[in-house]
């Protein structure tokens, strides 16, 4: 695939930064880093799974503020922290901010792994989710005025000959518009169409 | 005016006149007194006890006439005034201070309570009578206990933040260098197991291991050359101001332990270069450890002797002696880091004692004392200025 993942990782010092991209290296993850929380903030990011290896401790803008910053512009990387010192009330309030993993430095390099493994995973799980549902909104896009009417009343139970008397048109007209909305919508079944509609009112209504 | 129009007195008449106004006002003084004032004859029997004996010790000035005074003290000082007022009555030798004395006295209903002491004496028909006025100094002493634990909470407080924030900033910066370190090995361990770790790599890997690893260990350095340099602030002090300090510091313990303090300072000692706090820092450390050594004994008494003195080299020497369990087989061992034969007790005292009078170019030492108990001396040099 060339949808091949990206590790992001903050930490302000050099050795630890170059020391964490040999380590990612060596399971074949491609790493870029920041020494700073502008820098990466600034960074245009390609759109292939991704995830952030941040340092809490930050020249600047600490980790939970990029954190806060990200869910504020509505950025959804997995993050996994990276303490210094075991500080318990700043790993819950990360963790709760939907944080992957809260290590403590110097990190068993089994459990960096397994924890970029399982947020890249996520990342990718979402961004899959994310695509679906952009493509199924294309398509309900496409449908005509009236396709849409006729898909949203199907979805919600009403047969044929009711949807026809609701909308005052003849019953063959209703099925016609209903067999070009169900081929744009690429649905093989009602069933099909019901999820689609289903995940379309989810969560595309809360990012708008 | 009214002088001049009066009968010329004789002087007999004047004398008689003046003994009687002296005599009242002295019965007025001793009547009117805040504090108590008490007369013993040679034998230690009470022959007057003033109106405010009453407010003070709960006795009644008539109950106490007769009785010995030992009634007004503890227990644990009783056989300690019994030797001490027979050994001045034989040889005028004065072990006390006569001049405000704070000790111990026991009230009526049994109760313990701290009081300054001044007494006096005087000769009739041959025979001794020893006047003394006792203050009740419970208020004070409060006062001064209540400041000194905030001191010391102040100072522990202090003490524990900055260690707090230095353990922090230690945990920091050393793990900054140990994560690389770690990483860069783990890199490596992975190559090697796929049969994939290219010479190259792993030299360039080596490098930086080495390199974090010299970082973390200037960090060490770093703290511990701030450790080092960070009080020692010199100037000429008398010994024996920092000895009365430092039992003033001590003081409430000394109280509670039932500890008495005999002092031994020799006048007048040339002046020693050394830093305040961290000479009473050593002082402390020793009279607590001699305290504590002491609070197993039940039955004896317990003496802490603090003594000041030029020694034979011309140094100033000071020893602590005590009168407790004694250090047995562990002499040696007492001034090893983290030895401790306390149930509590971190180990460090005498080893940190030991190397603040070396750093001030003294020595520390124990030796055994006889009977029972130990003995710790510490040697100062006398200061250049002192010298002189």
């Amino acid at each position: 695939m060339t949808d091949a993942p990206v590790v992001f990782v903050v930490d302000d010092d050099a050795s630890v930064r170059s020391s964490l991209k040999f380590l990612l290296s060596t399971v074949g993850l491609q790493v870029e880093s920041f020494d700073s929380a502008d820098t990466f903030l600034r960074k245009k990011r390609a759109g292939v799974p991704s995830c952030l290896v941040l340092d809490v401790r930050l020249p600047g803008l600490s980790g939970i503020d990029i954190q806060r910053e990200l869910a504020a512009r509505n950025i959804r990387i997995p993050i996994i922290f990276l303490t210094g010192h075991g500080d318990i009330p700043m790993s819950v309030r990360a963790m709760k901010a939907g944080a992957v993993e809260f290590l403590t430095k110097p990190v068993r390099d089994q459990d960096l792994l397994d924890a970029v493994r399982i947020a890249l995973e996520q990342d990718r799980a979402r961004r899959e989710q994310e695509k679906e549902v952009t493509d199924l909104q294309q398509r309900f896009d496409s449908l005509t005025s009236r396709e849409q009417q006729v898909i949203s009343m199907l979805v919600s139970g009403m047969l044929n000959k009711q949807i026809a008397g609701e909308l005052g048109t003849a019953e063959s007209t209703v099925k016609v518009q209903r067999s070009r909305a169900m081929e744009k919508m690429h649905a093989q079944s009602l069933v099909d169409l019901a999820r689609m509609i289903e995940k379309l009112k989810g969560p595309s209504q809360k990012a708008s | 005016m009214t002088a001049e129009r009066q009968p010329a007195q004789t002087d007999r008449e004047r004398e008689e006149s003046a003994l009687h106004y002296s005599e009242e006002n002295h019965r007025l003084v001793v009547e009117t007194a805040p504090d108590a004032v008490i007369s013993i004859d040679e034998s230690g029997a009470i022959l007057f006890a003033n109106p405010a004996t009453v407010r003070i010790f709960g006795y009644d000035p008539t109950e106490l006439i007769g009785k010995p005074l030992t009634v007004l003290m503890p227990e644990f000082l009783r056989k300690l005034h019994e030797k001490g007022f027979s050994r001045y009555l034989a040889t005028g030798q004065r072990r006390i201070n006569w001049q405000g004395t704070e000790l111990t006295a026991l009230r009526k209903n049994g109760q313990e309570f701290p009081v300054e002491i001044s007494f006096g004496e005087l000769s009739r028909d041959g025979h001794k009578v020893f006047t003394g006025f006792i203050r009740d100094i419970s208020e004070r002493k409060q006062a001064q206990q209540a400041l000194q634990m905030t001191q010391m909470e102040l100072a522990r407080v202090s003490r524990l933040t900055t260690m707090g924030e230095l353990a922090a900033s230690i945990a920091h910066e050393v793990n900054q260098p140990l994560t690389a370190v770690t990483n860069n090995s783990s890199a490596c361990l992975r190559l090697l197991a796929a049969d994939n770790l290219k010479p190259e790599v792993l030299r360039r890997a080596l490098e930086e291991i080495v390199a974090d690893g010299n970082r973390a260990s200037a960090v060490v350095a770093r703290i511990r050359a701030f450790i080092k340099k960070a009080p020692a602030e010199k100037n000429e002090l008398d010994i024996n101001e920092v000895i009365q300090e430092v039992l003033a510091l001590a003081g409430r313990e000394l109280l509670e332990n039932r500890v008495l303090i005999e002092c031994q300072l020799t006048k007048a000692l040339p002046l020693v270069l050394a830093d305040r706090v961290q000479l009473q820092q050593v002082l402390l450390n020793l009279i607590m450890n001699g305290v504590e050594a002491m609070i197993a004994l039940r039955d004896q008494s317990r003496s802490l002797w603090v003594e000041s003195r030029v020694d034979e080299s011309g140094d100033i020497l000071v020893a602590v002696r005590d009168s407790g369990t004694g250090l047995g087989s562990e002499a040696d061992r007492v001034f090893t880091p983290f030895f401790t034969t306390k149930a509590n007790g971190m180990g460090m005292g005498l080893s940190i004692s030991r190397s603040l009078v070396e750093s001030h170019g003294g020595r520390l030492w124990a030796t055994p004392n006889f009977p029972n108990g130990a003995v710790f001396s510490f040697t100062l040099p006398i200061s250049a200025g002192s010298a002189s």
